[in-house]
């Protein structure tokens, strides 16, 4: 297309009287330029943090002879001809007005030869002057952004330190780099190389080469289909996290958007799987048809509407939810060599995978879903009975064979199961930690998140399908704070359901006549008070869903005994146990169940290797 | 102190006290036995304050005082020791020289006169009663006792002596188990004991030759008396949950049910239900049978038995190992069951007499 100035109707519409504050901008609106003329290779030279000059060089469309003179015009642009074109974007400029911006404050000059001409442009602007020859120059674009400002003396005062202002161009060429593996990125800051994409669209070099081995290493590739929502990149795998949201990239449609919602949906996704105040990292680019957008709202555009929010955080979030769930068990399959193991993966990732949608939809109830539920509830009751003949082996007490005969017939090659497989147990530690020696690796198991764990999962279901058990007791009267009075009293139907049988005594006492049963112990009343003094704090009772999970959550925690020696039984059943559960690899506030460490470490230790 | 005495006397005493000696303990000494010749006696004595226990050792003896012996020392030594005359000598710096046969050991000791004195319980009016009886009044009732501390007078089993009949009550929230018997004193009271000092004079009065325990107490200490040897022991303080409101007086079930069978289906039914998930048994009770059910992911088990149903048909949940604890200790061999709704408790009672009274609350399931 063409450059030509937009008529001013359309002009007036869009227009966002972006103003550059600093060198970011100028940055941010040169190389989406340069994305926008088809460049598979942007270089970036930075002196002084850009206050000095800004070199960005692209082997890009380049500019036709004729048009050089419209470039610079204010709402002059070839990205789109009339409104509606906004509605078919895909270019990451639209408005027409950035470079006529840039050169009203800055030295500007232009190096262009587009690739359907012999014969290319070197433009020199300074304020009004302008100077345009004709010169020979390999295919693309130059810009050469100089003294910034100089006519602004009053904003060129306010302008950060040469390396803060370095710092955010990193990060914005960080930033536009990911979300464009395609093109290979170059940026030079003062002569020093920082950043050096390979541009061979593969996304995973790309992050290899901004952020290193270790985070390279600790994410995973996912891809979620879910029409008419497609998403890409990396999550980073839930035992690697950062104390901040700073290395959450959210792109949509390869434009870096900062989207609190959609970082917000995706850090759900990963609930009851991280700790408290740590943050997972990704990398996505979301594909969302353009219709279904406005990228209109903000003048740098990294605001962003979309038609149907909730709907689109709600398929964000089950997406990635599923995806990280999946990715534990999809782990192994570099560790399996056998065709068949791999087979049965397959099944399993494929059967895993329905219940967990039908349950985390669970919040908006239908009968449909309750009636999958119990059916696949009752498929695996009926699968159950099948292992214990087979399993019946006097001789079978070491946990191995039975994690193995397990491995035989049933379907879960989980990777805990994959872990646990061929180890044996050596003991357990500071009355804590379970030790499990493998060929050249050990296992250490927290006792203590492992049996959160279990807990919290076998509760959770039996809420779900309201088949808490509850124990009758000899009544007992508890007098409350009048605001924990209401807690309780205004959530009984809840409590209820988690197993505690409450009635009002009048004058802030309750009475309970029933508490609930987990796992062959009954409960004594002492957990109500633990949990109502548990939650008082935190309280939202508004979210039922959430208002519940927290009472099964902290009935779970309370119900736990810390310190406790186990015998091997218990052990036994409480590993057994684990590998049952839905999502076995940490407790419900995030902590490891287990952690692996390799005859490696240990070596390096003690200076062997 | 130097006195001679027989292995077995002195092996039968050390075990009778060893019971009071506590092994946790901040003070070192309590960990210790104290052994003391004074007033032509020999004593034993071992507390851990809250317990105590006092006897009365035979033997020759040649001259008084006192010293402290770590009792789990003593008690493997003197097992040890062959069986013939033992002969006890305290040295200078509190050694215990002992010497049975050509054995002879120097213990080092600690001063007996720093060992904390029993407290006295002087009380007009001692209660004595039956052995036996109060044995099996201890057993019928010990496994009813609260095992955790959240309230702790439920620690203790209730004590209540009223119109010559004793009452054994101990209740844990779940249940409740109270046993009942005669005695010839016309004697009223009411204290709660620890539970620990219960079942340590369980086995004490088992290893006893009496016939009889004589009961005494005072404002916070009660005193078992048993031939020579005493067991002292703290009161709980605070008052009792009050029984007879808990145990209901009418129901709308009677079921006649044959200990043995029922507990054999009991445990049989419980088999399915291994290391947590469901420890229930469903009991439904209807044309004069009794249906036990019960089901996990190990399986199921579907148990009857033919019983006397006189009212309702009634459906009800148990926590199986209470009905189990329950069934165990009763000799007859029928009793009666009570109920009135599905969430109400279940009473047991003897067929003929009052002896017991077992209550155990049910549990609320949903059936799908």
């Amino acid at each position: 297309m063409a450059i030509r100035v937009l008529d001013k109707d359309t002009a007036d519409k869009i227009a966002a009287g972006e103003v550059i504050t600093d060198p970011t901008a100028v940055i941010k609106e040169l190389i989406e330029n340069s994305l926008d003329a088809h460049s598979t290779r942007i270089d970036i030279d930075v002196v002084d943090g850009g206050k000095k000059s800004m070199t960005i060089t692209d082997n890009g469309d380049g500019i036709l002879v004729d048009e050089v003179y419209l470039a610079f015009d204010r709402h002059a642009t070839s990205k789109i001809n009339k409104l509606d074109d906004l509605n078919e974007l895909t270019s990451l400029g639209f408005r027409g007005e950035a470079l006529s911006s840039i050169a009203a404050i800055s030295k500007i000059t232009m190096k262009t030869m587009s690739r359907q001409e012999n014969i290319g442009s070197l433009v020199k602007l300074c304020g009004e002057q302008r100077q345009v020859q004709k010169r020979s120059f390999s295919r693309g674009t130059s810009i050469r952004v100089e003294d910034l400002f100089y006519n602004i003396p009053a904003r060129l005062k306010h302008m950060k330190k040469g390396n803060d202002l370095s710092k955010d161009i990193i990060q914005l060429v960080e930033n536009l780099a990911l979300s464009h593996p395609n093109v290979s990125f170059s940026l030079n800051v003062d002569g020093r190389h920082t950043i050096r994409t390979p541009g061979d669209n593969n996304l995973h070099n790309c992050i290899f080469s901004i952020f290193g081995n270790e985070f390279g290493n600790n994410v995973i590739d996912i891809k979620y289909e879910n029409k008419p929502l497609l998403i890409t990149g990396y999550i980073g795998k839930p035992s690697y996290t950062r104390n901040n949201r700073k290395h959450q990239y959210i792109f949509i449609n390869n434009r870096f958007v900062q989207d609190n919602k959609i970082a917000k949906a995706i850090e759900e996704a990963y609930e009851n799987m991280i700790m408290i105040n740590q943050h997972p990292v990704f990398i996505l680019n979301i594909s969302i048809p353009p219709h279904m957008l406005d990228v209109n709202v903000h003048p740098s555009k990294t605001k962003i509407k979309i038609l149907n929010e909730s709907l689109v955080l709600l398929l964000i979030k089950d997406g990635i939810k599923k995806k990280v769930r999946e990715s534990s068990s999809v782990n192994i399959s570099h560790q399996i060599k056998n065709n068949t193991a791999q087979i049965l993966l397959d099944e399993y990732v494929q059967e895993k995978i329905t219940p967990i949608t039908s349950y985390s939809t669970n919040t908006i109830v239908t009968q449909t879903q309750t009636q999958t539920q119990t059916q696949t509830q009752t498929q695996t009751q009926t699968q159950n009975p099948k292992q214990v003949n087979k399993n019946v082996n006097p001789k079978d007490e070491q946990i191995i064979s039975k994690f193995q005969s397990n491995l035989d017939i049933s379907k879960d090659v989980s990777k805990i199961l994959q872990d646990f497989n061929d180890t044996t147990y050596i003991g357990q530690i500071f009355f804590t930690y379970i030790l499990f020696e493998g060929k050249d690796f050990i296992l250490i198991v927290d006792q203590h998140a492992a049996h959160e764990r279990i807990l919290f999962e076998d509760i959770t279901i039996k809420v779900k399908n309201g088949s808490m058990v509850t124990q009758q007791i000899i009544p007992v009267n508890i007098k409350l704070s009048p605001s924990e009075y209401q807690l309780l009293i205004s959530n009984q139907q809840l409590f209820y359901k988690v197993g505690f049988e409450l009635e009002e005594f009048g004058d802030n006492t309750i009475c309970i006549r029933g508490v609930p049963i987990f796992l062959n112990k009954t409960q004594d009343h002492k957990l109500l008070i633990d949990i109502i003094e548990d939650i008082d704090t935190k309280i939202d009772s508004s979210n039922i869903a959430k208002f519940e999970e927290m009472i099964i959550r902290s009935s779970c925690k309370k119900a736990i005994k810390a310190n406790e020696k186990l015998s091997y039984k218990e052990i036994d059943s409480l590993i057994e146990q684990l590998t049952l559960c839905d999502y076995p690899y940490t407790c419900p506030h995030g902590r490891p169940t287990y952690v692996r460490m390799t005859k490696n470490e240990f070596e390096k230790k003690f200076k062997r290797i | 102190m130097n006195f001679i005495t027989t292995k077995d006397d002195l092996l039968h005493s050390v075990n009778i006290v060893q019971k009071a000696v506590s092994n946790k303990t901040t003070l070192p000494i309590l960990e210790g036995i104290l052994f003391k010749v004074m007033d032509n006696t020999i004593y034993l004595m071992g507390t851990d304050l809250e317990i105590g226990i006092k006897t009365e050792l035979p033997g020759k003896i040649n001259s008084q005082g006192s010293v402290v012996i770590s009792a789990k020392l003593i008690s493997e030594l003197v097992r040890k020791l062959p069986d013939d005359d033992v002969f006890l000598e305290l040295n200078e710096n509190y050694i215990l020289n002992i010497k049975c046969l050509n054995s002879e050991f120097n213990i080092q000791g600690q001063n007996g006169n720093e060992f904390p004195q029993l407290p006295e319980v002087h009380s007009d009016k001692e209660i004595s009663i039956n052995k036996e009886l109060f044995k099996s009044m201890i057993k019928e009732t010990i496994f009813s006792v609260a095992k955790n501390e959240n309230i702790p007078i439920l620690t203790g089993e209730l004590i209540e002596i009223n119109d010559g009949i004793i009452k054994f009550v101990a209740l844990d929230g779940y249940r409740l188990a109270l046993r009942q018997g005669k005695i010839n004193d016309n004697i009223e009271l009411s204290e709660v004991v620890p539970e620990r000092t219960l079942s340590e004079l369980y086995r004490i009065a088992s290893l006893s030759t009496l016939d009889s325990v004589q009961i005494s107490h005072t404002k916070n200490q009660i005193l078992f008396r048993l031939g020579q040897t005493h067991i002292v022991s703290r009161l709980l303080e605070g008052e009792f949950m009050n029984y007879n409101q808990i145990i209901p007086q009418n129901s709308t079930t009677k079921v006649k049910v044959n200990v043995a069978e029922l507990l054999s289906s009991c445990e049989r039914a419980s088999l399915m239900v291994r290391d947590g998930k469901s420890n229930l048994i469903k009991m439904n009770f209807i044309n004069n049978i009794l249906e036990i059910k019960s089901n996990s992911e190990m399986g199921t088990v579907n148990e009857q038995i033919d019983v006397e149903i006189e009212g309702e048909s009634i459906k009800i949940a148990f926590n199986s190992t209470y009905f189990i604890d329950v069934l165990k200790i009763i000799s007859d061999e029928e009793i009666l069951l009570e109920f009135t709704t599905s969430v109400s408790p279940c009473v047991i009672k003897p067929n003929q007499g009052s002896n017991y009274t077992y209550l155990i609350l049910p549990v609320r399931y949903i059936d799908h």
